[in-house]
């Protein structure tokens, strides 16, 4: 300390001078929750806004609006003078028609014209509105009783009418059972004279509706069979049921159902929709506001664009509360292949169920019960991180792609940016390890660093200078190194490094990923020829042969970004390479690609959801591949997870195996999950479900993270199933694998669940929690048969091993207030060699750790 | 459209922040800059089709941003938002962004109430803490101090800090010289330095 006075922590001085302007430079950017209410507001508006014709096109037709009154203002204006005329000039010979006789067959006179006779009421058109509309489904057979006495239907029983209207003139602005406004008025010939009867047949749809029906009997009568109304399978144990169906009255599948507290609040229960449009949540009492979502189309609760409008809905006394939420016409593209709609008073339910059947896939029970109980249904899950397979393309020489000035680069598919005068430090992003010349390179903060481990000690090598984004991924292949950047409003761009030089690493080329436009570099991976790049719009193909590199092609795989809306779910879904080599497997939550890329300047798609049943589209979070099989794992209607194994022998025609639904193995005593306010699953924040495949066992962390299922299989199929509670879900991370043991025993699951802590299954398969790590635990990499290195967060990097007994922790490092290491505060991430690992620490960045001796974690001196 | 979709959302990424943050500056109440940025967001996607020059789109949505603060105004009944005082939490400052090491110290706090590591580290989560809980203060007397200035020069700062304005557009969009813009926020800095240091030497 110099002799300079110093202001003491908290004095006027030491707040005074640097207090103003670090607090104007560091202003606090738009809180969570309200940018979450603007992105969903915005995005309504941008829907509607794309649904209404452009300004140029409204201003011609205001012009030409403008100009045809004009015309016929001016015609009646002439008409008017001209019979002015006639009158004023006296000669009036009417022939008792009310037509001057000059003009007789050209039209009458205003002046001479007799008084019309009132016009005679012969139909009144009523609206049908939403409010006064309920809904049920329809039994094979039966017809549609419109509300109202639209056709004269008498009531039919109350076990028909589970939503039947009760009151015309709600006393809430919206009631809770009843569908939005219908999006085309019905004409009816009747008009009720009093209140409808409160046992009319709702109506199931708009689509279900006829115009000018005449009022006939129907096959539906008191003495049909009782219809089970949509989601009546769901109503016992659940507290929320909601329907959704597209505008035309199908059920919708897929689609995202949210409930929300207002103001402010993130979402409190979070379900999907099975084919018949149907889920269920089981949210705390409370008011909510319900919204559904498919795609870019979204309604909340009636038939609002926006929470504000939405209408409130009570949980409370342990009551199940049905909505039906309709979306519109846009939102057909999730919907199920279904008969299509028929405009006919009568209808048949072979429309609805074979709307809501599902693909020609085989459903194995496995000695569970028929229908699977309802259940919370929160999929607080989002996905895995969505990391493309490697190419496994070897060191070849660097790609001759074309050398820029970095100048250009900085400036290169954005805004330019003002590089800060100096800079060091900053948080490490990503971390590839040359296994060829043992070099590593990390990204931290807005540099790319090279790195060594010199006698058990990382020493940097060197660093490039100021980038002019952090970099959000670094990958090595062929003689390039590369790094994915942000495109902050721009293309997102990939920059190359010679690989050749990390003591001085050498920029030679930036590639915007121009061609798909997009802003997020979710996973990277080089090879010599081309790059492999992971977006929130797909997959993009970057050529390294030609010069300039550029981004040759794109795999559109579908979601938001497809229909051109927000992108909030830009990292869900998983990719896999299989044993080919030459086929690409890309699961989304919205569907399957898969992928030719035996050229990968020229990848094909050779199979896309499309045109596919909605359940045959095999929508998937995560994915786990052996051979030409992989096993996808989806949340399922029920909310646990639905696994599938699907064959790729034939790529353009793949075809599922098998599928299982998991719910009727969750443990009696699974875990609640709790409620998961960090993680907004529209912001693709949260992770999981997650699978694994090892041998002759599959294991799939469900959703919810609260228990994992374990599948035995026997001849390629499910034999057994095994689960057991995993963890209460309050994390964001959810990662799972199978270790595999020296001794020849099982493999053990081992997941990590953040909070949950790391967990593991003992040799009776009963999963617990792993050495009794404290919580939370973020990552775990393998060190071999039966040792694992997680990272821990405060209880820093933990080696553990299995023994007999279970998995315990042998060693430790990094651990706060344990070594000298112990202002590198948590350790938040971990990669592992054979006898090394690299833990990410919060303050100190990459930490080398030397595991010669596992049992005895070396740090650098 | 799509392409008119992805393009105002690329906008909407680069500068929602210092809509809000413009707002913030100009009114120091964080729950109604939040709603103003809220509304001159609906305001500028109704509206974007009448901007003839994309180029121009930032001192365009500040034109939007500045006319709803005056609707604000308008409808609070010609008087000037009173500005509120914020009180900047933990919370707050994690939900706001503003300051990363508050998952740090949360998680070392958990780990501490479970007794699952020695007390330095308790120690230096406590210092974590200490830290935010100064920062949230630091906070909360600017924003207070915000209160004294006048209307021309809160709009300078709030242009300069919260929009990221340059000195000449700044300049253009008050109306003044940048030379005066450059005086205005000299003086306004160092009103603010003079405010906080007072309200400091009080405590």
């Amino acid at each position: 300390m110099s002799a300079v006075t110093q202001p003491t922590p908290g004095s006027a001085a030491a707040h005074g001078i640097d207090a103003v302007e670090s607090v104007l430079l560091d202003l606090p950017a738009l809180p969570a929750a309200h940018r979450a209410a603007l992105d969903a507001d915005l995005a309504a508006a941008i829907d509607r806004k794309a649904a209404a014709p452009p300004v140029a096109q409204r201003k011609r037709r205001g012009l030409w609006a403008v100009v045809v009154l004009l015309v016929l203002g001016g015609y009646g204006v002439l008409r008017l003078q001209r019979a002015s005329t006639a009158a004023l000039g006296g000669v009036v010979f009417d022939g008792g028609d009310g037509v001057h006789p000059d003009r007789r067959g050209q039209g009458r006179s205003p002046a001479y014209a007799p008084a019309a006779p009132p016009p005679t009421i012969i139909a009144r058109v009523r609206p049908l509105r939403g409010p006064t509309m309920a809904y049920a489904p329809v039994p094979p057979g039966a017809a549609l009783a419109v509300a109202g006495g639209g056709n004269g239907q008498g009531p039919l029983p109350a076990p028909l009418l589970p939503n039947r209207r009760v009151d015309p003139r709600p006393t809430s602005p919206v009631p809770v059972n009843a569908f939005p406004r219908a999006p085309t008025p019905w004409t009816s010939t009747a008009t009720p004279a009093s209140p409808p009867p409160t046992s009319d047949v709702p109506l199931p749809s708009a689509r279900h509706r006829s115009h000018d029906r005449t009022p006939t009997p129907t096959a539906a009568t008191p003495t049909s069979p009782p219809p089970a109304a949509p989601c009546d399978d769901l109503v016992a144990g659940a507290r929320l049921v909601v329907h959704v169906v597209d505008a035309a009255g199908r059920p919708l599948e897929d689609a995202d159902v949210v409930a929300s507290r207002w103001p402010g609040a993130e979402p409190d229960s979070v379900s999907v929709t099975r084919p018949d449009g149907c889920t269920a949540m089981s949210p705390p009492d409370g008011p909510y506001r319900v919204m559904a979502r498919l795609g870019a189309r979204r309604r909340w609760h009636p038939d609002a664009d926006t929470i504000d409008a939405a209408a409130v809905v009570d949980v409370a006394d342990g009551k199940a509360v049905r909505l039906g939420i309709r979306l519109p016409d846009d939102a057909v593209q999730g919907a199920t292949d279904g008969a299509a709609p028929t405009a006919t008073a009568t209808v048949s339910a072979t429309a609805v169920a074979s709307a809501t059947s599902v693909a020609a896939e085989r459903s194995m029970a496995l000695g569970a019960g028929a229908s699977p109980p309802p259940r919370d249904m929160d999929r607080r899950a989002g996905a895995r991180s969505f990391s493309p397979p490697r190419s496994g393309e070897g060191d070849r020489p660097g790609a001759d792609i074309q050398r820029l000035p970095l100048a250009a680069a900085r400036t290169s598919g954005g805004q330019a940016a003002a590089a800060p005068l100096d800079q060091s430090g900053g948080a490490v992003t990503d971390v590839a390890i040359d296994d060829a010349s043992g070099v590593v390179w990390a990204t931290i903060g807005p540099r790319l660093t090279t790195w060594r481990l010199v006698d058990g000690a990382p020493a940097r090598l060197g660093a490039t200078d100021v980038l002019e984004e952090v970099a959000e991924h670094v990958a090595i292949g062929g003689g390039n190194v590369a790094i994915g950047v942000h495109g902050r409003g721009a293309a997102a761009r990939l920059l190359f490094f010679d690989r050749s030089t990390p003591a001085e690493p050498r920029w030679t080329a930036t590639v915007p990923l121009a061609l798909s436009g997009a802003q997020h570099v979710g996973g990277l991976s080089v090879g010599a020829a081309a790059a492999w790049v992971v977006t929130e719009r797909g997959l993009s193909v970057v050529d390294l042969k030609p010069s300039p590199a550029r981004e040759v092609a794109f795999v559109r795989t579908g979601g938001p970004a497809e229909s051109g809306a927000w992108d909030t779910l830009p990292w869900q879904g998983d990719a896999a390479l299989l044993d080919d080599g030459a086929t690409l497997v890309v699961v989304r939550p919205w569907g399957t690609w898969v992928v030719d890329v035996r050229d990968p300047a020229q990848p094909v798609v050779v199979s896309d959801p499309r045109g596919r049943t909605s359940d045959a589209r095999w929508p998937s979070f995560a994915l786990a591949c052996a051979g030409l099989r992989c096993a996808f794992v989806d949340v399922g209607a029920a909310g646990a997870g639905v696994v599938r194994m699907v064959d790729f022998a034939d790529p353009a025609s793949p075809h599922a195996l098998w599928r299982l639904d998991l719910d009727p193995y969750r443990p009696a005593r699974a875990v609640q999950p709790a409620p998961n306010t960090r993680d907004d699953p529209f912001e693709g924040r949260s992770r999981g479900p997650a699978i694994a495949w090892s041998g002759s066992e599959i294991a799939a962390l469900m959703p919810d993270g609260t228990w994992a299922a374990r599948i035995a299989l026997a001849g390629g199929e499910p034999a057994a199933v095994t689960a057991a509670p995993m963890a209460a879900w309050d994390t964001s991370f959810a990662g799972i694998d199978l270790a595999r043991s020296a001794a020849g025993a099982a493999a053990s699951i081992v997941a990590a669940v953040g909070d949950g802590g790391l967990l593991a299954s003992s040799p009776d398969g009963t999963p617990r929690r792993a050495a009794d790590l404290p919580p939370p635990v973020w990552q775990f990499a393998a060190l071999g048969d039966d040792w694992i290195v997680a990272a821990a967060g405060p209880a820093g990097l933990s080696v553990i091993r299995r023994d007999a007994d279970g998995w315990h922790e042998v060693a430790t490092a990094l651990r706060s207030g344990v070594d000298d290491a112990a202002a590198c505060g948590p350790v938040v991430g971990v990669a592992a060699a054979a006898t090394s690992a690299l833990a990410l620490t919060t303050h100190c960045g990459l930490v080398a750790v030397d595991l010669a001796d596992p049992m005895a974690p070396a740090l650098p001196r | 459209m799509a392409g008119d979709g992805a393009a105002f959302a690329a906008l909407y990424e680069r500068y929602v922040d210092r809509t809000y943050r413009y707002f913030y500056v100009r009114l120091g109440d964080a729950q109604l800059a939040a709603d103003l940025c809220h509304d001159t967001w609906l305001q500028a996607l109704a509206h974007i089709d009448r901007l003839r020059a994309p180029a121009r789109f930032e001192p365009w949505l500040i034109v939007v941003a500045r006319n709803v603060l005056l609707s604000q105004y308008r409808a609070a009944g010609a008087r000037p938002v009173q500005l509120a005082l914020d009180p900047i939490g933990m919370d707050g400052a994690e939900a706001s962004g503003v300051g990363r090491g508050a998952g740090d110290a949360t998680s070392a706090r958990s780990a501490i109430d479970g007794q699952h590591v020695p007390a330095e580290a308790a120690a230096d989560a406590t210092a974590d803490a200490d830290a935010l809980a100064a920062r949230a203060l630091r906070m909360k007397a600017v924003v207070a101090a915000l209160r004294s200035l006048s209307p021309l020069q809160r709009e300078v700062l709030a242009l300069r800090y919260g929009a990221e304005q340059s000195v000449e557009e700044t300049a253009r969009l008050v109306r003044r010289s940048s030379t005066a813009v450059i005086k205005l926020q000299q003086r306004a800095i160092q009103q603010l330095r003079a405010l906080v240091s007072a309200e400091e030497a009080l405590e």
